[in-house]
This record gives C-alpha cells, sequence and structure tokens, in this order.
C-alpha cells in the first residue's frame, strides 16, 4: 500500500489546514508580490521620468562657451545643482580631458563606465540605476548637441552631462511597501485557519460518526445506522454503510434464529425423551431385580436393556445439561470452599480416592459453584480413568490469583491431530472405540462450566507420556473475566 | 529503500514549493539596471554666432572629431541689411581660407587645456594653406604639401572645417589638392541632424 510520508505523519485535518494554509499563502503572497512589483516600479518610474526630464530641461538651458573653462562652469553647475528634481543630485560635466562637476570630486564612483559609453557613442540620453555600497542611485547621462547656426541641424559638442541621484526615498517608499504586503499577508493568513478549520469540520464529522457507528457494530449493535445529510460523496458513503448494515443484521439475524431453532429442538428432544425414559429405567430395574429367575438368555438380554436405558437416561442428562449452556441458561450457583476438601469429596462419592493419587494442599479457599466444579474434576479424572492409564495425579496449585487444577494420567496420551478437537461435541479421540461407555459430550461440558467460571482449560501430552489436563480458575470469580462471560450470564 | 524514495521526493515536493512561494519575493529593494535610452539628447546653442566665430575641427582625448568654435573680431564692413554670411560673401577675417589656416596652426592654449588637438600626421605649418576655391556645390583646398600622405583623420578635419566655413550647414563636397595631386572629393563626416526648435 502506498502512503506518502505525509499522510501517514499527519491527520487528515492537520493536512487540509495545511493544504488551506498553503493556497492561502501561494495566494497571498503571490498577489502581494505582484502588487509589490506594480508599485515599485511606479514609484521608480516616477521618479526616474521626473529626474530625466528635470535633468534635460536644466542642460538646455545651460550654455556655456566651448572649449570648456572649467572655473566658470562649475558655477553653472552648482544653479544646474541647486534646481535639482525630485532629489537633490550631483552634476558631473565631461569635456574633451576637462572634468568638473557640483561636487567636491570632478569625477563620479558611481558613474558606470558602461553609461559613459552609451552617452559618448549613443544619440540619445540615458539613464541607469546603480546600487552602490547597499544605497541605490539614479545615474542619467546626457550628451550635449548643438546647433551649427541658430534654427539649424545639430552636431554633437562633445560635452556630456551626468547627474548623479541618490534615491534614498525611493529606497524607503519600497520598504514601506514591503513592510506593508508582510503586514497584509500574515493576518490574511491567520484569517484563512477560519475557514480551513470549518471545512476539516465539515469533512471530519460524517467520518468520526462512521468510526463510531463502525466501533457500535463491531461491539455487536447491528441496528447501528448513520444519519444521512446532504447528496454529497460523504453522503453517499453513509448510505452505502447503512444499506450494508441492514443487510449484514437481516443475515444475522437468520443464522441466530436458525441455531435457536436448532437449540431449541435438542433441548425439546431431551425433554420429551426424559419422560418415557424415567418410565423404562423404573421397568428395567424392576427387570434387573428379577433377572436372576429367568433363564440366562433372558437374563442377559434384560441386563444389556438396562445398562444401555441407563446410559441412554445418562446421554439425555448431557444433553439437556449442553442445551442449557446452549441456551445461555446455566447460572453460576456460587460458594466459598476450600478446594482441597472439594476435590476429595468428588473422589470419595465415586470411590476413586484408592485409584487416584491426589496432592491437594491445604487451605486454599476459593468462590465458585461447588456442583460444577464436582462436574469438572468428575469428568476428568473418569475420563483419565476411562481412556487414559493409572496412575492418575490430581494437582491443586495456585498461581497469579488462579486455582489451577492439574489431572495427568499415565496412558498413551492424546494423538496429537485430535489435541484442538478434543473438546468438541462427540469427538471421538479414538475412531476404533466408536462406542465409548461415555456419552461424548463430557469435556463439551466441562469445558463450559469452566468458561462459566471465567476460566480455561487446556489439553497437552506430557513428555513422559500421558495426557494432562490443566483448569485455571480465577480465584475472585467470573466477574473479573472478558466480557464474552459476562454476557453469558446476563 | 522505498521510504528514501518517499522521503527525496517528498524533499523535492516541498523544494518545489518553496520556490513557487519563494520566487515573487526574489528581488526586494531597488535593482540595478543597464542603461535605459531616454530619449532624444538635450540641444543648445552653444556655438557662437557664425559671424562672429570660425568653426575648426579638433580631435578630443577620445579621438572624437568635435567642432570647436574659435572667436575673431570682426570689422565692420556692410551696411545695415547685408549680412556677411549671405550670398557666400563671408569677409575675409571669416573665409575658409583663413579657417583651414587656423586649423593648420593648431589648437589654442585654451583648446589645447581642454585636451583638443589635431591628428598626428596634420603638419604645423599655417602656410601650407595656399589658397580655397569655392565653387557651387564644392570646395577646392589648396594646401602646399603632400595630401595624400595625410590620414583619414587628418583629412577628415580639413575637410569639415572647410565645408563649414563654406556652407553654414557644412554641406559641401571638399577636393584636397596638394603637392602631390588631388584626393576624390569628400564630405564631411560630421553631418548636422534635425534638430526641434526652440
Amino acid at each position: 500500500m502506498k502512503i506518502p510520508g505525509a499522510a501517514a505523519a499527519f491527520g487528515v485535518r492537520t493536512r487540509l489546514v495545511l493544504a488551506f494554509l498553503l493556497v492561502a499563502a501561494v495566494g497571498a503572497v503571490t498577489t502581494a508580490a505582484l502588487t509589490y512589483r506594480e508599485a515599485r516600479s511606479a514609484v521608480l518610474e516616477r521618479a526616474q521620468d521626473t529626474a530625466v526630464a528635470s535633468f534635460r530641461e536644466e542642460v538646455e538651458r545651460f550654455v556655456p562657451g566651448l572649449p570648456l573653462d572649467l572655473e566658470s562652469v562649475r558655477w553653472e553647475l552648482y544653479d544646474i545643482a541647486a534646481r535639482s528634481k525630485p532629489h537633490p543630485w550631483i552634476v558631473f560635466a565631461e569635456y574633451g580631458s576637462v572634468r568638473v562637476s557640483s561636487g567636491d570630486r570632478p569625477v563620479s564612483g558611481v558613474l558606470t563606465g558602461e553609461l559613459r559609453r552609451a552617452a559618448r557613442t549613443s544619440p540619445h540620453g540615458g539613464f541607469q540605476r546603480v546600487v552602490k555600497d547597499g544605497r541605490a542611485y539614479l545615474t542619467i547621462g546626457m550628451p550635449v548637441m548643438t546647433r551649427v547656426v541658430a534654427g539649424g541641424g545639430a552636431v554633437p559638442s562633445g560635452l556630456l552631462l551626468f547627474a548623479v541621484m541618490p534615491m534614498a526615498n525611493e529606497e524607503a517608499d519600497i520598504d514601506a511597501l514591503v513592510t506593508a504586503a508582510r503586514d497584509g499577508a500574515l493576518p490574511g493568513l491567520a484569517a484563512a485557519l477560519v475557514p480551513a478549520l470549518f471545512a476539516a469540520r465539515s469533512v471530519l464529522r460524517p467520518v468520526r460518526e462512521l468510526r463510531q457507528a463502525a466501533h457500535s457494530m463491531g461491539g455487536g449493535r447491528l441496528d447501528t445506522r448513520i444519519t444521512v445529510r446532504g447528496r454529497d460523496e460523504m453522503a453517499d458513503l453513509a448510505r452505502t454503510f447503512n444499506s450494508s448494515a441492514a443487510r449484514l443484521e437481516h443475515s444475522v439475524q437468520e443464522l441466530r434464529d436458525a441455531g435457536a431453532r436448532a437449540r431449541r429442538f435438542a433441548s425439546d428432544v431431551s425433554h420429551e425423551l426424559r419422560t418415557p425414559l424415567a418410565g423404562m429405567l423404573a421397568v428395567t430395574d424392576v427387570l434387573d431385580e428379577d433377572a436372576g429367575t429367568l433363564d440366562p438368555d433372558t437374563a442377559r438380554a434384560v441386563r444389556l436393556i438396562s445398562v444401555e436405558t441407563g446410559r441412554l437416561a445418562a446421554l439425555v442428562e448431557d444433553l439437556m445439561e449442553m442445551s442449557r449452556f446452549d441456551a445461555r441458561a446455566a447460572g453460576l450457583n456460587t460458594d466459598e470452599v476450600d478446594a482441597a476438601e472439594t476435590v476429595r469429596r468428588t473422589l470419595s462419592g465415586r470411590q476413586w480416592q484408592d485409584r487416584v493419587r491426589a496432592e491437594l494442599p491445604e487451605g486454599v479457599r476459593i468462590r465458585l459453584d461447588p456442583r460444577r466444579f464436582d462436574v469438572i474434576v468428575a469428568n476428568l479424572v473418569g475420563n483419565a480413568l476411562h481412556h487414559g492409564a493409572e496412575p492418575v495425579t490430581v494437582r491443586l496449585s495456585s498461581r497469579a490469583g488462579a486455582l489451577i487444577t492439574e489431572v495427568r494420567d499415565s496412558g498413551p496420551g492424546i494423538a496429537p491431530d485430535a489435541l484442538p478437537n478434543i473438546f468438541d461435541r462427540f469427538y471421538k479421540a479414538d475412531a476404533a472405540r466408536s462406542r465409548s461407555s461415555g456419552s461424548g459430550l463430557g469435556l463439551a461440558i466441562t469445558q463450559e462450566n469452566v468458561r462459566l467460571h471465567g476460566g480455561t482449560i487446556r489439553a497437552e501430552n506430557t513428555p513422559g507420556g500421558g495426557a494432562l489436563f490443566t483448569v485455571e480458575l480465577p480465584f475472585d470469580g467470573p466477574a473479573s473475566t472478558g466480557p464474552d462471560r459476562t454476557e453469558a450470564t446476563a | 529503500m522505498r521510504k528514501r524514495a518517499f522521503r527525496a521526493v517528498g524533499a523535492a515536493r516541498i523544494a518545489m514549493l518553496l520556490v513557487l512561494a519563494g520566487t515573487p519575493l526574489t528581488g526586494c529593494g531597488i535593482q540595478e539596471t543597464g542603461v535605459v535610452g531616454a530619449g532624444r539628447p538635450p540641444v543648445g546653442d552653444l556655438l557662437p554666432p557664425r559671424d562672429s566665430r570660425l568653426l575648426l575641427f579638433f580631435f578630443s582625448p577620445d579621438d572624437e572629431l568635435l567642432p570647436v568654435p574659435r572667436n575673431v573680431e570682426v570689422p565692420w564692413e556692410g551696411g545695415p541689411g547685408s549680412s556677411p554670411a549671405e550670398g557666400g560673401e563671408a569677409s575675409a577675417s571669416l573665409s575658409p581660407l583663413t579657417a583651414v589656416t587656423a586649423l593648420l596652426q593648431g589648437p589654442n592654449k585654451a583648446e589645447r587645456r581642454a585636451g583638443l588637438r589635431n591628428a598626428p600626421s596634420l603638419p604645423r605649418e599655417a602656410s601650407a594653406a595656399e589658397r580655397v576655391v569655392t565653387g557651387g556645390s564644392t570646395v577646392e583646398v589648396r594646401l602646399n604639401l603632400p595630401v595624400r600622405r595625410l590620414t583619414a583623420p587628418a583629412r577628415d578635419q580639413v575637410v569639415c572645417t572647410a565645408a563649414y566655413a563654406a556652407h553654414a550647414q557644412g554641406d559641401l563636397s571638399v577636393t584636397l589638392v596638394g603637392q602631390d595631386g588631388g584626393l576624390a572629393p569628400a564630405d564631411c563626416s560630421l553631418r548636422p541632424v534635425p534638430a526641434p526648435a526652440r
């Protein structure tokens, strides 16, 4: 994906504001610069035109005798300098080898050879702006022509007159222009900040709403919609978002309904099976007692029916338990108990205390649902005894605010490809043993119970062989766990 | 690698913006200029009236041929209404021969002080000017020296001086004749251009 540096570094608001300011700056600077240039040329041209015109006028009034006489000419140059316009100038005259001026030096350091050459060779007057030592001067050069006879044609007289006029006033005027342009551009930029912020806001508000809506949908609130304002691209986006959200909500609702129907069906089936099963159990109990009086073949059949009916009843109980979990109808009935005592009671209640080695530290108290914890331990230990091999070890420990219950067997362990699915419903780790003694729901129910407590369960194979199931239950109950569980208990 | 490329592109972009923004700002203050033509040169009447001066042509230190007036005392000749300038009847003190003679004498003290001089090949012999014959639109100047040995600037000096002495606007062809024969008729290189009337 291409992300230019600026896009990565700044937010949309900053970029929009910067773009606005940039446009405003370019506009302001360009306008100011063009205005400045025009005004500067106007100032300079007015000064130059005035100076050139008045200097020519003065020169035409100046009638020295030829060849020039230094002393008399100097006084006339003083006169021309005295009538300077628009600013005081110094007049320099050149004739042959004569150099004389109205200033204190006969030759100017400001006049360029270029202007002197132009005045000598070209039949026109000329001027040149010169900047010397940081100061600007207007220099004017005039080759004086003389008429041969009164009213006749004119020939160059060989007399050159120069004027050097400092442009201090113009410099001050132009500096004032720069200051004015700068002082005008900066408030302009500041003013541009206001529409920039407004524009950024108008773009960003729909984006923010969209983000909040998307976040809200991600949180499960599929009925979130955005108010559509106006007819621009943002409105199109909002409309698209709304229609997508509506379709998504519809699909999710269909899925939910299907799931709910399936769960209700399973629950109904279990319920409907329970009543006839209760009757059948009562009958098989009676038949079981009378089996001794029957002939051996019939007795074996009766006992088989009795066992299978009991198993079926257990399966239906497990199914109903699963349905309650699915319907989120399972609740916690918590009590503060001694963990070791609870585990011991579970083992003794099933006559397992001789087959299971227990490492139960005393004095670990935890708040949990004793019945559900009993189911967890009984399922894990029963699993270990049925599918693994003895010795089976139950070990309690506590770590980082959680009670850890470990059940370890010494069997062959769980096949690696079965490990990820071990907690799935009706998943058989050993395909060959299709008819196991359990319902196939034991580990699934265990996992649901652990989750209900806000805990975690994991299965692994120990390095020494054998499976190890680890259950972690938080000491302070399910309230401290993630949001999915609190939602389920609500 | 890619990031660096982006950074380079970004830097180039910023530089371009700066140039764009900076271009109008360059050249604050007053800039120097070249020489700008400022219309016609000033025209004055720097020469004395024709009936009281000789017009000689000398070279400035910059090798420029300049018209240099020299005042002469003119004795009163005609009665009222008769001007010496009219009809080519110049008095002897203003005749082309006088002018050429003065030219060959070289610049006087005041003119030398202003740096004026003759062309080097022009001999400083006042007596070399023999006679000047004015006829129609030509002037023949006879000189007692080898005219072919004169350089072009020296010939120009004599031609202009004779032409302007014989004609107010110098509008005549001048033939130089010397010991070694004559030269082709020539015009003065310095011709008046029309000037606005006062």
